[in-house]
């Protein structure tokens, strides 16, 4: 009877968990208010004199035409002070809440502002990190060697080279200390990695000229390409003139960019964007090539004609034969051929990045202009074709078959049958049923 | 007497006046449009005839058979009466619709249509055939006779059997298990007989007679379907509204699709419009699970396949169900892009799986908001639907 207790309790927390799932998640997200603590938004409005963000536009221009700076002294040029307050901090604020500026911005100067504070207060030290030990990883890393090749010794580019020359969170802490203990780098820039370090905030290791440098080469490069799928709909027709409708539709409409949001919402979830993943996973050139990958695609799926060619000897003539393709055999063939393009870059890229996700290929295409945004939500469900979602029931049913599998042992004589029969009864209805037939191919395709 | 003077005066005028376009009230059988599907007799005034006395329109004239004359409203026949406005009124609403979304122009280019009702002999054929001929100069519609067919002069495959489907899925799972355990014991008998439990042989017959009488019940089942189900169904096209609609949008839009309009893939499209302008869902609701069109049955999921669309079998309920979905997607946009797909017929011998998702495709181009998006959308719906 106890046993039939804990059982009993055991389905009740689990479903429970089940139940709960990510949607408080979802209903507490807005699109502004996400990446500003609520205290943060009270006293934006709160507060009043706020800087224009044509500042910002014109001190990026003359930092382009002038030497590359860290993004500490950047901020300062920004606001012209020796020191950075809390009312400078608050107008970046305020720009990202009016969304004048995009997130990767707002958080590499909000990263300088915090790092500053914590500087005011705290101080980060190195000493007690004998220089015995500070010899023995220098060796073990050849930390002077890889420090030669550097640019500058920018937090950004300082955090980098951590980064790359271990994956170890224990082993990045002893490189930060030995090049402090080394003299290689100075107070700011290890007070900075190491409240990064302790507080895990998701820090962008990228400069601000680069950053721009990358969105030069990346915004819209495709855009000329996928203009060309556009044309293609306002083709004329041959033949006889059509019977029209009476009224035509109207051009837009609102649902479609409701959709998109929910993509939005997704990934904002979590503590780094898709949008500063992707520029700081990637190299310009990487990102338009993933975006090509994506482009490549839709253009397959817009043709006008398929076939494939036999060519049965290729020293006789006319001796060959061909299959055409039937639109859906286009379609399924098109995103097969996108599967493999992705698994082909990700060979590619292994190096430099790892494995790329297929969000980030879509996020990639709508920054190269291949898709608008209210696309993105279709585009995104070409990945349930190889690598399809277990539907919310399926969860349900999996935790019951494990659970009466279990039960059908534990259960005494006359319960396990009960909990057997139910194993059978599942796997009889549940089981049975076909894979959506999306993802095979139709009763007559080869594709 | 001087009012009685100014009342016929009155009449006169109103013939007069209105003697190009006359409007009779009459009894029509039609169904009520809160998705029930039940017919019922309504008082409905005819409009556009040229006389009070034929059913004689200027877009409309019904005649029986082989007859040139139209055929009189106050005839003694009162169940060919029913049916001539029946359809004369079918046909004005079919007409009201299509002049509604593609303006009157469109409509009023279609000289008279002549409809035939009670074409050919009695029960010459199993089915009630329906047909569009269409000349440069005169258009017609024709209508079959009344049916009745008798169940057993159906095919299997034509009649409803939920007895005998049941049966067969027992019949067919049950013998196997019989036969694998007839199968176990005759190894056991062979391989170790000291183990074999009871007598073999009886063991043995009673398997056998079990499957015997598994089998004699499938093919007493479908006997006893026969008992359950009604004996003798009564067709009559020219009373079913639907198929009115069906056939008059054929004919208007059948300039594109001329010599094509047997095909499953076009007489599924003009069903849709049908459904339109019936303005039910109940096509949708008697046609689910249907989808291709073979017989109902719980155990067989329906699927597509290219050989039905050449077979007796015809896949219109398949094409209908296809629409259906683009229609339940497309909520707001969904008539347009299904309407437009009718210009893209340029095959002669259209297929579902190709020409009828090339022309929706191409449709969608030109009418769809978004095409590169609505385009995927509908690949989405045809992959689901099997093809």
């Amino acid at each position: 009877m106890n046993r039939l207790i804990v059982i009993f309790l055991t389905i009740l927390f689990q479903t429970a968990a089940l139940a709960g799932g990510t949607d408080y998640l979802k209903n507490s997200w807005t699109a502004k208010s996400r990446y500003l603590p609520s205290k943060l938004v009270k006293e934006i409005t709160n507060a009043s004199n706020f800087l224009p963000v044509e500042i910002l536009h014109s001190t990026i221009e003359d930092h382009l035409a002038g030497p590359d700076l860290c993004s500490v002294d950047f901020a300062r040029d920004l606001f012209g002070k020796a020191v950075l307050d809390r009312k400078a901090f608050l107008s970046i604020s305020k720009w990202r809440y009016d969304n004048l500026i995009d997130d990767l911005f707002y958080r590499q100067l909000s990263f300088v502002f915090q790092v500053e504070t914590y500087l005011q207060h705290e101080k980060a030290d190195a000493s007690d990190f004998s220089e015995k030990k500070a010899m023995r990883y220098e060796k073990k890393y050849e930390l002077r060697k890889g420090w030669a090749k550097l640019p500058n010794s920018c937090v950004s580019t300082v955090f980098n080279f951590v980064q790359t020359t271990t994956s170890n969170p224990w082993g990045r802490k002893k490189i930060i200390h030995t090049l402090r203990k080394l003299g290689i780098i100075n107070d700011r820039v290890f007070g900075s990695l190491e409240f990064a370090r302790k507080n895990k905030r998701a820090f962008v290791a990228l400069e601000i000229r680069s950053y721009l440098e990358k969105l030069k080469k990346v915004k819209g490069a495709l855009y000329s390409e996928r203009k060309k799928i556009e044309d293609k709909y306002t083709r004329s027709q041959d033949g006889e003139a059509p019977l029209e409708l009476a009224n035509r539709p109207e051009s837009e409409n609102e649902k479609t960019q409701k959709a998109s949001k929910s993509f939005f919402i997704k990934h904002f979830e979590k503590n780094q964007t898709l949008h500063e993943i992707i520029y700081t996973k990637y190299t310009a050139e990487q990102i338009v090539v993933l975006a090509s990958i994506i482009l490549n695609a839709s253009k397959r799926i817009e043709a006008d004609s398929v076939s494939i060619n036999f060519d049965f000897d290729l020293t006789v003539p006319d001796d060959q034969s061909i299959y055409v393709l039937s639109p859906m055999e286009k379609y399924r063939l098109s995103i097969r051929m996108l599967e493999l393009d992705l698994k082909k870059a990700s060979l590619a890229f292994k190096i430099g990045a790892g494995n790329i996700r297929y969000e980030e290929l879509v996020y990639a295409s709508m920054e190269a202009g291949v898709l608008k945004e209210n696309e993105l939500i279709q585009v995104l469900k070409f990945e349930e074709f190889w690598n399809p979602k277990n539907p919310e029931w399926k969860k349900y049913v999996n935790f019951v078959l494990s659970f009466s599998t279990t039960a059908s042992l534990a259960l005494p004589f006359p319960y396990n049958f009960i909990a057997a029969g139910a194993l059978g009864l599942i796997q009889s209805t549940f089981f049975r049923q076909k894979k959506p037939k999306n993802e095979e191919h139709s009763s007559y395709g080869i594709f | 007497m001087a009012f009685f003077k100014s009342l016929i005066i009155l009449f006169l005028l109103f013939i007069l006046t209105d003697a190009n376009s006359a409007s009779v009230e009459m009894n029509v059988l039609t169904r009520p449009k809160n998705n029930s599907s039940k017919p019922k007799i309504i008082k409905v005034a005819l409009e556009d005839l040229k006389s009070l006395s034929e059913f004689d329109g200027e877009f409309f004239k019904i005649v029986q058979a082989n007859s040139d004359k139209a055929i009189a409203i106050h005839g003694p026949d009162k169940d060919l009466v029913l049916k001539g406005a029946s359809v004369y009124y079918h046909l004005t609403q079919a007409k009201n619709f299509w002049a509604n979304k593609l303006g009157k122009n469109a409509v009023d280019k279609l000289k008279q249509v002549i409809i035939r009702l009670n074409v050919g002999e009695e029960n010459l054929a199993l089915v009630n055939a329906t047909f569009t001929l269409r000349e440069p100069d005169s258009l017609e519609l024709w209508f079959g006779r009344p049916l009745a067919v008798n169940i057993d002069d159906l095919p299997d495959y034509r009649r409803e059997m939920p007895i005998g489907d049941l049966f067969q899925y027992l019949g067919t799972s049950g013998t196997s298990i019989i036969f694998s355990n007839l199968q176990a014991l005759t190894l056991e008998k062979i391989l170790y007989p000291k183990y074999s439990v009871g007598n073999y042989w009886i063991t043995g017959l009673v398997h056998v007679s079990a499957i015997a009488l598994l089998n004699v019940a499938v093919a007493g089942a479908k006997f006893f379907d026969r008992l359950i189900a009604d004996k003798r169904y009564f067709k009559d096209t020219a009373m079913i509204p639907e198929s009115v609609y069906s056939l008059y949008s054929l004919l208007l839009l059948g300039r594109r699709v001329n010599g094509t309009m047997t095909y499953p893939a076009v007489r599924g499209m003009m069903d849709f419009f049908a459904a339109e302008i019936a303005g039910t869902k109940r096509l949708n609701k008697k046609l689910k699970g249907y989808t291709s069109s073979r017989i109902k049955s719980f155990f067989k999921n329906p699927q597509y396949q290219t050989l039905l669309e050449y077979d007796s079998l015809g896949q219109e309920n398949f094409v209908f169900e296809l629409l259906y979905s683009i229609k339940s997607a497309f909520k707001d946009n969904y008539f347009p892009l299904i309407f437009g797909a009718h210009h893209y017929f340029n095959s002669q011998s259209p297929t579902i799986h190709r020409e009828l998702l090339e022309s929706l495709l191409l449709s969608c181009e030109k009418y769809c908001r978004n095409p590169f998006t609505d385009k995927l959308k509908l690949y989405e719906i045809f992959g689901l639907k099997g093809l």
